[in-house]
């Protein structure tokens, strides 16, 4: 659907609208080049320092582009990373990136994995000097922006095009919204548990929120991990992190920034008895003890996992072309 | 053309950079720096202001440090302003080019935002490094300067990096790399170690 303005200027955007969504942050005119360009990016090993690390080495669109199964992102030389790799769902929305939003804007996020040392360990000046000599991304460079010649804006751009594109709108849940299906009684049950205890931070219909909170876990001593507080030095902020999205949670195992819990039902133990409360800057609304029976905490998983969005995980246009 | 306006001549302003520390027991090893949203007003008060005004100094470029305003109406210039650091728009809007292209090492990727000014080196056995950023609210560290000038068509600007550094106490501060408190606090060094001519 086009607003009144852009039709007039027929400028069709990537992302289209959807009843009960807000507008994307990041919307670029759809451009078929530009994400064939970003996806042949972002499978491309050869922009890691040694051939061997891709960003779908720590994204892989079956999961949602996480890492499943490791609690810490695993990068060039197997190093270990110090968070989890999250999943790259609904990034358009976002106004802020990574667990501590240290990032404000997409196509600036790019530049993290690349140069750092436990993730591709390449440097933005190396990689341009590959694409630039490769005959093949000229052409997909020419064919993006009618430039061959290769700037780290144009690729910065290219990769951010590609990311913005990965939209997971089509669950059960959303199906269900628009009177598609019925859910179960148990997922019904479900819903309502967490429209009570979580759409406060795991706001619907993206599940996120764009603010940084402290969900009461105990600061990991392994990492120190302390959240907010590195970006905006603010002693309010320490251990809190952006809300992440619960969209395909089923599929993004293990949980949490620094990936501590395996399953969902660890989640659920946290947040109904492992709360920490002597942290006091932890979110009011969970200073409230949580009670969940047995019973409701299998509700409440039926819900979440209506949040699986089939078409996106299995999407063949995610994956790399050949 | 039609109408009154009197076409106004153009002229280019060049504009040079000293950038040498005056004290030889200091050692430079990096010294860059933003300077951007530059404006002239000329004697009859109008003023110029430079467009898309970001520029990137560098006292590791083998060519002069100067640059060149261009288009600038034919009068007498009697003051100069310049933000040394790059305003917000600059740091929240993406992908850039030019002189703000992320590859020239003045951009921090895990805390998005430019360097605005990078010093580095060693003062006797002392090492030093100073990075400094950030944009946002309180930890804003752009500064915008205004000096007299009685020029035509060329300016000197002089950064002395000794008279900056001689404002701090080495022993207790040597290196600052984040934003924060400790990066706006080193801005007011600024205004000392500059002149213009
Ligand atoms: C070694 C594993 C690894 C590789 C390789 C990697 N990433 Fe990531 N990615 C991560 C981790 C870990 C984070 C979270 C970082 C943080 O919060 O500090 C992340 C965060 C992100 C985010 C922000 C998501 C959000 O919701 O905040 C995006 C976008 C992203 N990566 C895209 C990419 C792209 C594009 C590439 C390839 C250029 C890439 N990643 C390569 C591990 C990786
Ligand atoms: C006060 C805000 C808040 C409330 C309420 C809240 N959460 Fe969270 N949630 C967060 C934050 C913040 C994180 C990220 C924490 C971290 O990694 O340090 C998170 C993380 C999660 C994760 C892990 C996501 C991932 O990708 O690793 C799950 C699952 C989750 N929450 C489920 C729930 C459920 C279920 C509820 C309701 C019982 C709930 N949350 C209530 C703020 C909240």
């Amino acid at each position: 659907m086009y607003s009144v303005k852009n039709y007039q200027h027929r400028i069709r955007y990537s992302i289209q609208m959807k009843k009960g969504w807000p507008e994307p942050i990041y919307n670029p005119r759809e451009s078929n080049a530009k994400f064939e360009l970003g996806k042949k990016l972002f499978y491309d090993p050869k922009l890691s320092r040694d051939g061997s690390v891709s960003c779908a080495h720590c994204h892989l669109s079956f999961t949602a582009f996480t890492h499943v199964d490791h609690a810490v992102s695993h990068g060039i030389e197997g190093k270990k990373g110090t968070r989890n790799s999250p999943v790259l769902i609904n990034l358009a929305w976002n106004n802020t990136f990574h667990w501590d939003g240290g990032i404000n804007h997409l196509e600036m996020q790019m530049i993290n994995p690349i140069e750092h040392p436990a993730e591709m360990d390449n440097s933005l000046e190396n990689v341009i000097t590959y694409l630039n000599s490769n005959q093949v991304y000229r052409k997909l460079f020419y064919d993006s922006y009618s430039d061959s010649t290769v700037n780290s804006k144009a690729m910065l751009q290219a990769f951010a095009y590609f990311t913005s594109q990965l939209i997971s709108r089509n669950s059960k849940y959303d199906q269900y919204k628009n009177k598609e299906l019925k859910l179960s009684l148990q997922e019904k049950k479900g819903m309502k548990l967490f429209k009570k205890n979580c759409n406060s931070c795991h706001t619907a219909p993206l599940f996120n929120s764009n603010i940084y909170a402290s969900n009461g876990l105990s600061i990991d001593t392994n990492y120190n991990d302390v959240g907010r507080y590195a970006i905006s030095r603010l002693g309010s902020d320490s251990l809190k992190f952006r809300v992440p999205t619960l969209r395909n949670i089923e599929h993004s195992y293990p949980y949490m920034h620094d990936g501590r819990f395996k399953k969902l039902r660890d989640v659920l133990e946290h947040y109904t008895n492992d709360i920490d409360i002597n942290n006091p800057y932890l979110s009011e609304e969970l200073r409230k003890k949580i009670i969940l029976s047995d019973d409701d905490k299998k509700d409440l998983i039926a819900f979440l996992k209506t949040l699986t969005d089939k078409e996106f995980l299995y999407n063949k246009r995610f994956r790399p072309s050949r | 053309m039609l109408g009154s306006t009197s076409v106004i001549a153009q002229k280019n302003v060049s504009i040079s950079f000293d950038l040498s520390p005056s004290d030889t027991t200091m050692e430079v090893g990096v010294f860059k720096f933003y300077l951007s949203s530059i404006s002239l007003q000329f004697e009859d008060n109008s003023v110029y202001i430079e467009p898309n005004s970001y520029h990137l100094i560098n006292k590791e470029d083998s060519s002069p440090q100067s640059l060149t305003l261009s288009n600038v109406p034919d009068k007498a210039i009697s003051k100069i302003t310049f933000t040394l650091g790059t305003d917000s728009m600059a740091n929240v809007s993406g992908a850039m080019d030019g002189d703000l292209d992320p590859i020239l090492g003045m951009y921090w990727a895990w805390n998005s935002g430019y360097i605005n000014f990078k010093l580095e080196g060693k003062k006797g056995n002392q090492a030093f490094e100073f990075h400094i950023g950030g944009y946002n609210g309180e930890q804003a560290t752009a500064r915008t300067l205004s000096y007299s000038v009685s020029a035509d068509d060329t300016i000197e600007i002089k950064i002395d990096p000794s008279k900056f550094l001689n404002q701090i106490d080495l022993s207790s501060t040597s290196s600052v790399k984040i934003p924060g408190n400790e990066a706006v606090g080193l801005t007011n060094y600024y205004p000392n170690m500059i002149s213009v001519e």
